[in-house]
């Protein structure tokens, strides 16, 4: 949030158990629109080769993600 | 960060029968406003007789309170306290607890969406302890005390109804623990050998004082044999230095790191020669494990090590805090030689601040307010 607010465009990556958890506090904090990228959970310890499984199946949201305009200040 | 928020206050008629009473905690309950149990309800007549113990104006803001950034005015934290069971004089410690939690070294905001298991521990100092009747001996964590165990409860009323903490949606802690629904003590001044923890902070002894710290629920070190401080001490160490501590992967960082032990052992070691520097540098030195017990497990990798360890030596021994006045000592509990480590998470610093007046100077008495 502070980058975004800086204007550095972000990614944020959550675990689908943190997804609600993530939205709820960009909400408290007047960033709905702060881009989060949703990955399967669990994600400790897990193989690397596993990790980057994930990561390649959110690949187009993370690019959006990263390429999208900075999140502007919402009331 | 500190943007405050508009609230639309809201008023619950009550009238004097148990009934009601009943029906109000239901209705608390459902919207979210308690930590489960029951909870008073705040009248009018209970927060006007909570404000006599204040100079502030009632809707005077005390404190800005994340992660929803709900604002904390002095009338807001009553109506907490009082749902909270507290009694009308409590309100002056309250107050200043919440001024010390959003103190920014405290990092509340962490504190309040973390999967660590912190609660907010409320130690009180000076006078005021025995003018609230704060249990600083007895099972001083435990059950029994109306002050330890509603003041503590009315800090989390805050950080639930002001703060926006909520299990599961803001709060993330992975078990949390039972400290959350209240967490009180007060050091045990007249039974330590050694000058109270918040004169070490710079007050004077008759200066009344709280301090916050973020601490796991504490845990406990039985020792009864050990004939020497350093073995009695090295239980100690052993236990504050556990690998699945944050402490240890930590130590880079400003965190700090606790240990309460009771009168009855603090007189022993003072008997030995040793002050409160003496144990926190003993500590500093030996709760400790070697980089290659940490290496790949708790929390390893996440944060630098201090400066002074040696990475890429496995026999360096890394301690759980990046210098030994970062190790709290309190003394406080009943008979006997157990110890207890109040281990946090590394990642937030303590806050003491002195119970005053609006103009900042020092009161005597709760009763001041009422002059």
């Amino acid at each position: 949030m502070h980058l975004e607010r800086q204007g550095v465009p972000t990614a944020t990556f959550v675990t689908h158990a943190f997804d609600r958890y993530a939205r709820g506090l960009c909400r408290m904090q007047a960033m709905q629109t702060l881009p989060i990228v949703v990955i399967a959970h669990p994600i400790a310890a897990r193989p690397i080769a596993q990790l980057q499984d994930k990561v390649r199946g959110v690949k187009s949201d993370l690019i959006q993600a990263l390429t999208t305009g900075p999140t502007p200040p919402q009331s | 960060m500190n943007e405050r928020k508009k609230t639309t206050p809201i008023q619950f008629a009550v009238n004097d029968r148990l009934d009601d009473i009943f029906q109000f905690f239901e209705h608390c309950y459902e919207q979210g406003w308690t930590d489960g149990l029951p909870v008073y309800p705040p009248t009018e007549k209970a927060v006007n007789e909570m404000l006599r113990y204040t100079d502030r104006e009632p809707d005077e803001t005390i404190a800005v309170v994340p992660p929803k950034n709900g604002v904390a005015t002095t009338r807001t934290i009553a109506i907490n306290a009082i749902m909270a069971g507290c009694k009308p004089e409590y309100l002056p410690v309250i107050i200043a607890a919440v001024q010390a939690m959003v103190e920014p070294e405290y990092n509340l905001y962490g504190r309040q969406t973390t999967t660590h298991p912190g609660a907010h521990l409320l130690i009180v100092h000076g006078p005021i302890r025995h003018e609230l009747q704060v249990n600083c001996k007895q099972n001083v964590f435990g059950e029994g005390t109306r002050a330890n165990a509603t003041m503590g409860r009315a800090l989390r009323l805050i950080l639930i109804n002001i703060g926006g903490n909520k299990p599961g949606i803001t709060d993330m802690a992975t078990h949390g623990q039972p400290g959350k629904y209240s967490f009180c003590m007060g050091e045990d001044e007249e039974g330590s050998p050694w000058p109270a923890f918040h004169v070490e902070r710079g007050l004077h002894a008759s200066t009344s004082a709280v301090t916050m710290l973020c601490a796991e629920s504490p845990h406990n070190i039985n020792d009864q044999v050990s004939k020497t401080p350093e073995m009695y001490l090295g239980s100690a160490a052993s236990t504050m230095a556990t690998l699945g501590g944050n402490g240890l992967y930590r130590s880079a960082l400003q965190g700090e790191q606790g240990l309460v032990i009771t009168a009855e052992s603090a007189q022993w070691l003072a008997e030995f020669g040793w002050t409160k520097p003496k144990i926190r540098d003993f500590l500093f030195l030996n709760a400790r494990q070697t980089v290659g017990q940490l290496r790949n497990r708790g929390a390893w990798g996440k944060s630098p090590l201090p400066d002074f360890i040696d990475g890429k030596d496995d026999n360096a021994r890394v301690p759980i805090v990046n210098k030994a006045e970062n190790i709290l000592v309190l003394v406080a509990g009943g008979h006997q030689r157990h110890m207890n480590a109040l281990l946090t998470a590394g990642y937030s610093m303590s806050i003491t601040k002195a119970l005053t007046r609006k103009n900042g100077t020092p009161i005597t008495s709760v009763r001041d307010f009422l002059l």
